[in-house]
């Protein structure tokens, strides 16, 4: 069989990778379209369409066991009890990186919960602004018509008026109204001198390229049963196909990313597919499988040109790894809030995002919210099982309980460090390729951030009349992989990373990555989505640019 | 919700019919595929789901018909089948060690204190404890009966945008 030949080969379906694969094709090129995971149907597959939908398990296949080495984590400072999760004995190691994806056409924004932040301006220039991580090749300006036309494809809901963002301009569809939680954790909030924010969401309030708007089910981890949520698998992905220039292959699972002898140009893409081994060549190749599969694939993809994996020369991809640094604190009021509908994140609080805001001494750059989905508190079943014992006992506390209990969380960038890398480990998957260790330290900011996050969430409970904390969580002794970045970040020299500030990898004329990798931050604590969605939408008009012009 | 006493009674009667049965004619309790408790674990089973979820002011685990469900489950499911056998035989034992009767026959606070002693600790009583009390939660939380305790409606058709459990006009925060 010949290989076939296509405009553009793009790893991964998921928010970068359906981004570019639409560009491209609206823009003419022929895409080849590879997705580990297989394709779902929302009319069918997913669990709410059911009633009793708890007892039909999250459809949505992860696969950290096969991108994973089991470690242990990093020994934790016992002596620092205010970053620890709770009740319980504080552990003595963190628990080992577990890598949540979804594999599937659609990627992560099948089971994410829409939250779509654009960055700061002051987050692009965070080392030069506050001494902390690194400064973007790239600043809020040049991002900006992108999350613009990113903001029209998914029809985000939304406020403008914002202060702690830049100006901007009405959303595509109007804000969802506030949930009784967060007006209730709202006017605790208020009396702090906070002020409780609409979250811009990918859940249009109205009907958005013929689709149903949100249907406020609460069950976007669990994949929207009526194609509401604007995930990449009914928007980007469907509008790249009727172009009829796309080509998906589900199930396909990339290997090599192979160099020509000169270590320059890509020439082809070999992966696994229907149990053989195939090949794709392409004029450009495009990496979106994430932070952790992209550097997985690129350090593993080893020639004469490129020893230490390809693009790897300087010894940077895998490194400036950042994973999330979060707080929950899982809290009960005694009115009834009916906290299973609405969206799951529909209120953030940004007061404390801008580090130059924070109080004398302590550190800002993070933001706080409130969850109805977080604490894994949704329909009876789930807290029926989260409530101990049994009997009359038990039975009148679900009752107590049920659409009451809410997370009260907060949310900052970690310090981009050398240190922290994924790398390739000695133990194999299933299809015969090494697993990455995951190696992250907290820095002393993280720690300090993490601590006074704590301490805002639980005045944010007191002020707001909780009448009980079930439970606290951090990101300090469990690891948590919904915002992992930074992994072959952008920046302007090749010794200090992996790709230029197009995405285009340095030293490789027709390798670029359009994933979280290149992020060189987290945006003070924000969803990471819109960002990478937005980058891709710049590099793959960048991409097109340079065809049409050589 | 009226139907599951009812349900239990014929499922219970027929048990006793099959178990006189084989017992006459010298057969086994089980015959075929070995898919389901015998009568006296059987009895023991809806004892123990009796327990956990019992009826209120709002029908119980019994009434809202889950030992229908759990023995689809361990119809299902062998290794459960044995799980739920070797446990169910522990807290028969305990029931006999420490109140000197069979559990079934115990008063419903005197079946909890022999449940309780299976929340910690090791062993088939305990292993057996964790999945029976999650098999009964998970079914019965999803069921018509819990729903309406509740007043849950499962999202099949989306829910209102409107909030409904304060005053929609109020802003957050103000």
């Amino acid at each position: 069989m010949a290989e076939p030949e296509y405009d553009a080969v793009v790893v991964g379906s998921g928010a970068g990778g359906g981004v570019a694969a639409m560009v491209l094709c609206e823009a003419g090129f022929k895409v080849l379209l590879l997705e580990r995971g297989r394709r779902y149907d929302f009319t069918a597959d997913y669990p709410m369409r059911h009633p009793d939908w708890e007892r039909h398990g999250n459809p949505f296949v992860e696969a950290s066991h096969e991108t994973v080495k089991a470690e242990a984590g990093a020994e934790l400072d016992r002596s620092r009890l205010g970053l620890f999760s709770g009740p319980g004995e504080p552990r003595r190691l963190r628990s080992g990186f577990r890598y949540r994806r979804v594999l599937g056409l659609g990627g992560t924004t099948l089971h994410y919960q829409g939250e779509a932040h654009r960055f700061a301006d002051y987050a692009f220039r965070s080392a030069s602004e506050y001494g902390f991580g690194v400064d973007w090749p790239i600043g809020y300006g040049d991002l900006e018509p992108y999350y613009n036309r990113v903001e029209q494809l998914l029809g985000v809901a939304g406020s403008p008026d914002n202060p702690f963002k830049p100006p901007r301009g009405a959303y595509p569809t109007p804000p969802h109204p506030f949930s009784p939680a967060s007006r209730l954790v709202g006017r605790g909030a208020a009396a702090l001198g906070l002020k409780m924010q609409h979250n811009p969401l990918v859940l249009p309030t109205r009907s958005v390229d013929g689709r149903s708007p949100c249907r406020h089910t609460g069950g976007c981890t669990r994949g929207c049963i009526f194609g509401a949520k604007s995930s990449m698998d009914v928007t980007a992905i469907p509008r790249a196909e009727r172009t009829g220039r796309l080509t998906v292959v589900t199930e396909a699972r990339v290997m090599q990313i192979e160099a020509d002898a000169s270590g320059s140009r890509v020439e082809r893409v070999v992966y696994l597919h229907d149990g053989a081994t195939r090949s794709a060549r392409a004029r450009v190749h495009i990496l979106a499988a994430g932070a952790v599969e992209t550097p997985r694939l690129l350090l593993y993809s080893r020639s004469a040109a490129h020893p230490h994996g390809l693009g790897n020369n300087e010894d940077q991809v895998g490194r400036h790894f950042m994973e999330t640094v979060t707080v929950m604190l899982n809290v009960r009021y005694d009115h009834p809030l009916e906290a299973y509908r609405g969206p799951p994140i529909d209120a953030r609080i940004w007061d404390r995002a801008d580090p130059r805001s924070s109080l004398a001494g302590e550190r800002g750059g993070y933001s706080l919210g409130v969850s109805s989905s977080m604490g894994g508190f949704h329909g009876p079943v789930s807290y029926a099982l989260r409530t101990p014992g049994f009997g009359l006992e038990h039975k009148r506390a679900v009752r107590e309980r049920f659409g009451r209990i809410v997370t009260l969380f907060g949310s900052a960038e970690q310090e981009s460090q050398s240190g922290n890398r994924i790398s390739l480990s000695d133990q194999s998957d299933s299809a015969g390729m090494p697993k990455v260790s995951v190696r992250t330290r907290f820095s002393e900011k993280d720690a300090r951030a993490i601590e006074v996050m704590f301490r805002d969430c639980e005045a944010l409970a007191e002020a707001s009349g909780a009448v009980a904390t079930l439970n606290r969580h951090s990101t300090y002794d469990r690891s948590n992989a919904s915002q992992v970045a930074g992994s072959c970040r952008m920046g302007q020299s090749p010794e200090a990373s992996v790709t230029d500030l197009w995405g285009r990898m340095h030293g490789i004329d027709n390798l670029y990555i359009c994933d979280a990798s290149v992020l060189a931050g987290q945006g003070a604590g924000d969803a990471l989505s819109l960002t990478i969605q937005a980058l891709a939408w710049r590099t793959a008009e960048e991409i097109v640019s340079r065809r049409r012009s050589g | 919700m009226t139907t599951g006493a009812s349900d239990g009674r014929r499922r219970f009667l027929q048990r006793v019919l099959w178990a006189g049965a084989a017992w006459l004619y010298g057969l086994p309790l089980t015959v075929g595929a070995d898919t389901s408790l015998e009568p006296p674990r059987a009895a023991a089973l809806e004892a123990v789901l009796d327990t956990l979820i019992p009826d209120d002011d709002y029908p119980g685990a019994l009434r809202a018909g889950v030992p229908t469900r759990i023995e689809e489950l361990l119809a299902r499911s062998p290794r459960r089948l044995r799980l739920y056998r070797r446990g169910l035989d522990a807290v028969e034992r305990r029931a006999r060690e420490t109140a000197g009767s069979s559990f079934t026959d115990l008063a419903p606070d005197r079946r909890g204190e022999v449940l309780v002693a299976f929340q910690a600790g090791y062993g088939p009583g305990t292993i057996f404890f964790h999945y029976v009390r999650r098999d009964a939660m998970t079914r019965f939380y999803s069921s018509p009966a819990a729903y309406e305790m509740l007043g849950y409606q499962p999202p099949l058709n989306g829910y209102p945008f409107a909030p409904a459990a304060s005053d929609a006009s109020e802003r957050a925060g103000g």
